[in-house]
């Protein structure tokens, strides 16, 4: 196993563990890392061309497989088209699609291939083998394989290059480009955190290209999907959670635009055409828009905070602290906004403390904590079996009592709320179940218990719950609202349920025929990405590329850092990870958690830290070009790559304990300074827009916090 | 640290209290008799070890707010704590009786005085060898050199205290006992060398100790506690009350008197050096496990 | 000898550093601050021109020739039938002679005065449990049981395996072994050795 990682962290890199390894990379460059190897095992002809072949998820699997690829879909390359840089479709071949299944839900999307063995172009799903090499003519229309994108960025630079750039020797690009393609589909890629860069979406792409180059994709031993279960919160075997009669029907695509800036071109959005209309040529946005991502909350926070597109007159955090999460975005400017009911008139937050970001709520709603409150997950981790864990409360609230015997909880308001404002699926003949029985939802357990049992009768309906696990469990003495949340017949069966924590699956289930996992469903990687190559930069039109490309870190306008920023000055880039003593937001309050581990240190490697002259111990001083400062203890180690510091998160609260809460006709709490203690990372703000906006992913919308710009030096 | 100055005092309290009883039965036997030295030591022994024993028990907190469990103290015989509660006790309860019949009938049975005497060397010994043995945790408490040094100290505080009150309440009866002055000149020649000692075969040490070891050896000579080591131990307490000792001996061949107030800084010197080696050994010690 | 012989078994290879059984610890015998029946020690280390990073479970080792049984004047320090070295709360007298005779430093006194440290979770492996700490290891590093049943999983990994104790040159025969710890030991240390999280000793480079 080989480790790329700016920061060796307690994990599997143990000085026993034979054969893993950790290399230290260069902080944001897994995507030119990718890109090395994609040039070794390109020039070495180390990729499953077998695989690349294949142009349908039938002709994969009945070739061995369980995922295809794009490799062989044809990209229109030719500037006198209309449709150049986009994917070619039937229309452009001049081929005829097959008529439309009536009885489906969405129309399946064809693509053009060079059929391999007739030689001529053909629909994907028309043909079994394509080339992924093509270069030529279909229908009067210059084309290539969507593989050659790839491999043209591969080979915009050299080995030499890419080991530069990633701080990895060259050596070593090649040895685990080797290692990688050697075990045929018995190998893996993938990556935590590397995506929080403002260049994250190469990293993306960099785990989905290499797994695809060796056909890995849900093969037992490769690249498997995690977080398989039952059909439990949505519309499973006994209830339609998800079939809500007379929801109202939005969708991005057609008739509303989420805040946060997502799932729509800038030029596609009306105001655009109204500023071009009202003769603007060429209008820019004040915030970047985001064509080919989900819903982001530090984004929908940023434009909550700038009143653009629109103004948050309600803004709803629940279980959040997006505020803190945000690195950058904890600063003067940015919480004199949040207090403003001008620009946002209502704040109500739902939480179990009071945070960085719930402070600032007109309302607080208190809320249940795990011990108190239900939830059906996957499970996490890398599982390849089949299961949900269940989280059932473990003791009575100790939120206040509200009416119908409830306590207080996000479930209990959203249901409160709902009935008042007369919205269909709350309240009475809120759920559906199989049968068509309407039932009743105003509180969390009538949700939650329907979920379990979905879950208890997927595929095989458990047994009943066994006596003695009643008595063990104390399941016998559950309150009754639980128990009118499901039939009789289907009590003791989410009983069982309950009593195990969840359902689990053997493992041995998940074998599926010739080496695939069981649970494969059509599984198809592009080598060339329609949406991003449609795509353009707000600001200054540059089109995206529809390929993995060697990215460096930008701004919002896709200007490099160093278009704006002395490098000299500011040689440092931040490596943000997910702390071992905290999380991101929480155990700060934990007496324990605290006494293992009391604060947060900045890491240098040792050769940096030996140039500035900084010892371990000593309290140094990072600064970002946008000015802020950040003071704390120094961790000289050799499992810190060079040219970066690393900096844990989750500490350095401003609130959620540290501070003194004023309460009206009691004494003000005072807060406890050790909930504080530690460094919260300052990203820096970026230059090229005019509104507080800090350092992110144009592309992604990811928070900056590993990569940016930094100097540093003993305080 | 384990133990702090509290211990430390007690250590020093100890010792001095044992080396005060037995300069006082030795002043007891002598040609010339020193009846009102005996009764300062032997007051001064046992009201010594007493409240040093107080300390102790003040130390032991659990105890302290549960005093019955005192009673299981003498319940392991393999612990050397378990053997100075004994000697503790015993010294204390014949040192004071010998010091109410010595008050009462100004002269004591010699058999008395002999095992109190006997007893007190235990004491004086039993402090160095209660560290000593949980020397395989603290390296610094070499469990043979460490008793002879803290018996040497013992001696050497004693004597100083009990001249020091000689010298205003039993003045006449100094000459009597002028031994002290070559002990004065030899006791801290010999303490000098029992620390080279101690210091020397420590930083030696190897295997899993050696780095602890070597830690605590620098600790008392160049680390956080040098200060303390060369100026008030070593100086003050070693190097000063000899060089004070020698002037007085030279003097008395000239049959001349040494400065009264020389004198007594000398044993002052002496009792500031007697606490200061305690509680350096005890302050400075680093364990196996943090070397 | 049908007597218990218990004993525990660290695999290096296998410890992650995630702390859950320094927490798990803390929570079942409900430790003091400040305090730690069992911690990890983490820290950078160089092993064949590359960087990795070394954890180091550590705890009471339940010596077989315990000096803190040995120096202790009430006999609250004592060992149970199956090897384990407890107090007695009810005896103890907070001297601290043990704290001092304990070269691994694993004793502390609780604000009550009595001295308390690891006791293999007794109340736990009485009734056949497992100390909390190797119930909660996520990677199975640690492993519990009988060293005098041979088929008990430890004995047989013990039997199999190349193993170390720490200090074993003190001569006091401790029950916790190691895999790995020679070998971790003798790798330069690369960065500051945490104990959690906290500064234990710093790099000096």
């Amino acid at each position: 196993m080989d480790v790329f990682d700016p920061v060796l962290g307690n994990g599997c890199c143990t000085p026993g563990a034979k054969g893993i390894t950790w290399h230290p990379i260069k902080t944001a460059t897994n995507g030119q890392l990718a890109l090395g190897m994609t040039r070794w095992i390109i020039e070495n002809k180390a990729y499953n061309a077998d695989y690349l072949g294949f142009t349908n998820y039938k002709a994969a699997v009945a070739g061995g497989f369980a995922s295809y690829t794009g490799a062989t879909f044809l990209v229109i390359d030719d500037e006198s088209s209309a449709n150049n840089g986009k994917l070619m479709t039937a229309a452009d071949a001049g081929l005829t699609e097959p008529e439309a299944d009536p009885a489906a839900k969405t129309k399946p999307t064809y693509y053009v291939v060079m059929d391999a063995e007739k030689n001529e172009a053909a629909l994907n799903t028309d043909a079994e083998r394509g080339l992924i090499d093509f270069e030529g003519e279909v229908n009067g229309i210059k084309v290539r394989s969507a593989f050659l994108y790839l491999k043209d960025s591969a080979f915009s630079n050299t080995m030499d290059e890419y080991a530069e750039i990633c701080g990895v020797p060259r050596e070593t690009i090649e040895d685990v480009a080797r290692e990688f393609t050697s075990h045929g589909v018995k190998a893996a890629t993938t990556g935590l955190g590397s995506t929080a860069a403002s260049n994250g979406v190469s990293s993306m792409a960099a785990y989905t290209f290499l797994n695809a180059l060796i056909g890995s994709n849900q093969m037992l031993g490769g690249m498997v999907a995690r977080r398989i279960g039952a059909a439990t919160t949505a519309d499973g075997k006994r209830y339609k959670l998800s079939t809500i009669a007379g929801k109202p029907a939005l969708t991005d695509a057609k008739n509303c635009q989420n805040i946060g800036r997502t799932k729509r071109i800038w030029k596609k959005t009306d105001e655009y055409k109204n500023r071009v209309a009202a003769g603007e040529t060429d209008p820019k946005p004040l915030l970047p828009w985001f064509s080919h991502t989900g819903v982001s909350d530090n984004q929908a926070l940023i434009s909550a905070l700038c009143k653009y597109p629109y103004q948050a007159k309600i803004v709803m955090s629940w279980m959040t602290n997006t505020l803190q999460a945000t690195s950058g975005l904890l600063r003067d400017s940015v919480l004199e906004r949040m207090k403003d009911t001008s620009i946002i008139p209502l704040h109500i937050a739902c939480d179990v403390v009071i945070g960085e970001h719930a402070q600032y709520a007109d309302y607080i709603v208190p809320d249940t904590n795990p011990f108190e409150s239900f939830g059906v997950v996957t499970n996490e981790g890398f599982f390849k079996s089949k299961g949900n864990s269940v989280r059932w409360p473990a003791k009575t609230p100790e939120t206040i009592e509200i009416s119908g015997g409830r306590h207080a909880s996000f479930e209990a308001f959203c249901c409160d709320v709902a009935k008042v404002c007369d919205m269909p699926g709350f309240g009475d003949n809120a759920v559906t179940d199989v049968d068509g029985k309407t039932w009743p939802l105003n509180d969390a357990c009538d949700f939650f218990l329907k979920a379990v049992a979905n879950l208890a009768y997927d595929a095989e309906p458990v047994v009943d719950v066994a006596s003695e696990d009643l008595k063990l469990q104390a399941l016998d003495n559950l309150p009754e609202a639980w128990k009118n949340a499901v039939s009789e017949e289907e009590w003791p069966k989410v009983l069982n349920v309950l009593s195990r924590g969840g359902r689990f699956w053997p493992m041995e289930d998940c074998i599926g025929k010739n080496g695939a996992i069981k649970y494969a469903t059509d599984n198809l990687t592009h080598f060339y990405s329609n949406r991003k190559a449609t795509d353009a930069n707000p600001y200054t039109g540059e089109k995206l590329s529809g390929t993995l490309t060697n990215d460096p870190e930008r701004f919002a306008d896709n200007s490099t850092l160093e278009d704006h920023y002395s490098r000299e000055e500011y040689p440092f880039r931040s490596t943000n990870y997910k702390p071992r003593f905290r999380s991101i937001s929480f155990l700060a309050n934990s007496p324990i958690m605290r006494d293992l581990c009391d604060h947060n240190y900045l890491e240098l490697n040792r050769d940096d830290a030996k140039a500035l002259g900084i010892k371990d111990g000593d309290t140094i001083k990072i600064t970002n070009p946008s000015g802020d400062v950040m003071e704390g203890e120094a961790m000289v180690r050799g499992g810190i790559a060079e040219g970066t510091f690393g900096v844990a998160y989750g500490y350095g609260h401003r609130a959620y304990g540290a501070q003194d809460v004023a309460i009206e006709g009691e004494e003000t709490r005072k807060g406890d300074p050790a909930i504080g203690s530690g460094i919260h990372l300052q990203t820096m703000l970026d230059p090229t827009i005019s509104e507080i906006y800090p350092l992110a992913d144009p592309e992604g919308t990811s928070p900056g916090r590993s990569g940016g710009m930094y100097k540093i030096e003993k305080a | 640290m384990v133990w702090n100055w509290m211990i430390a005092l007690y250590l020093f309290l100890a010792g001095m209290g044992a080396g005060a009883f037995v300069l006082s039965g030795i002043a007891g036997m002598a040609k010339k008799p020193c009846p009102k030295i005996k009764t300062i030591g032997f007051i001064a022994g046992p009201v010594c070890v007493a409240v040093g024993t107080l300390l102790l028990v003040v130390d032991a907190h659990a105890g302290l707010m549960n005093p019955l469990r005192f009673f299981y103290l003498v319940s392991n015989l393999g612990s050397v704590m378990a053997w100075g509660v004994i000697i503790l006790t015993l010294f204390i309860v014949v040192a004071a009786i010998d010091a109410i019949i010595m008050i009462v009938k100004k002269s004591t049975p010699r058999v008395l005085d002999i095992i109190g005497m006997i007893l007190a060397v235990c004491v004086a010994a039993y402090t160095g060898v209660l560290l000593g043995d949980a020397s395989v945790a603290f390296p610094l408490w070499h469990p043979i050199i460490l008793p002879i040094l803290f018996l040497v100290s013992a001696a050497s505080t004693g004597f100083a205290l009990v001249m020091v009150i000689a010298h205003g309440k039993a003045h006449d009866e100094i000459a009597n006992i002028g031994f002290t002055v070559k002990s004065g000149m030899v006791l801290p020649v010999l303490e000098a060398l029992l620390v080279i000692a101690l210091l020397g075969t420590v930083a030696i040490t190897g295997g899993s100790a050696a780095a602890a070891a070597k830690a605590s050896v620098a600790n008392l000579l160049t680390g956080g506690y040098a200060l303390a080591f060369w100026v008030l131990f070593v100086i003050v307490g070693l190097a000063f009350p000899f060089a004070q000792a020698l002037h007085k001996s030279m003097q008395e061949k000239k049959s001349l008197m040494q400065q009264p107030g020389l004198t007594i800084a000398g044993e002052v010197g002496v009792l500031i050096g007697g606490f200061m080696l305690r509680y350096l050994i005890v302050m400075a010690a680093i364990p196996v496990a943090l070397g | 000898m049908s007597e218990k012989k218990l004993g525990m078994l660290i695999d290096l290879s296998l410890c992650v550093g995630c702390n859950a059984c320094a927490v798990a610890c803390k929570q079942e015998n409900e430790v003091p601050t400040g305090c730690f029946n069992t911690w990890i020690e983490s820290f950078d280390v160089e092993a064949d021109g590359q960087i990795k990073r070394a954890n180091i479970p550590k705890l009471c080792n339940h010596c077989e020739d315990a000096p803190c049984v040995k120096v202790c004047p009430t006999q609250a320090s004592h060992r149970t039938e199956d090897g384990t070295i407890v107090v007695d709360p009810e005896r103890c007298i907070g001297c601290k002679y043990c704290i001092a005779a304990c070269p691994y430093q694993v004793r502390y006194q609780l604000p009550s005065g009595e001295v308390e440290k690891c006791t293999f979770c007794e109340h736990r492996t009485s009734k056949g449990m497992l100390p909390a700490c190797v119930g909660t290891c996520i990677t199975h590093a640690r492993m519990f049981g009988d060293l005098n049943d041979p088929e008990s999983d430890i004995s047989k990994k013990l039997a199999a395996s190349k193993t170390e104790t720490l200090y074993p040159d003190l001569g006091l025969s401790p029950r916790v072994y190691y895999i790995g710890l020679d070998d971790t030991l003798a790798m330069p240390v690369a960065s500051a050795v945490h104990k959690g999280g906290n500064v234990l000793r710093h790099y000096e480079g």
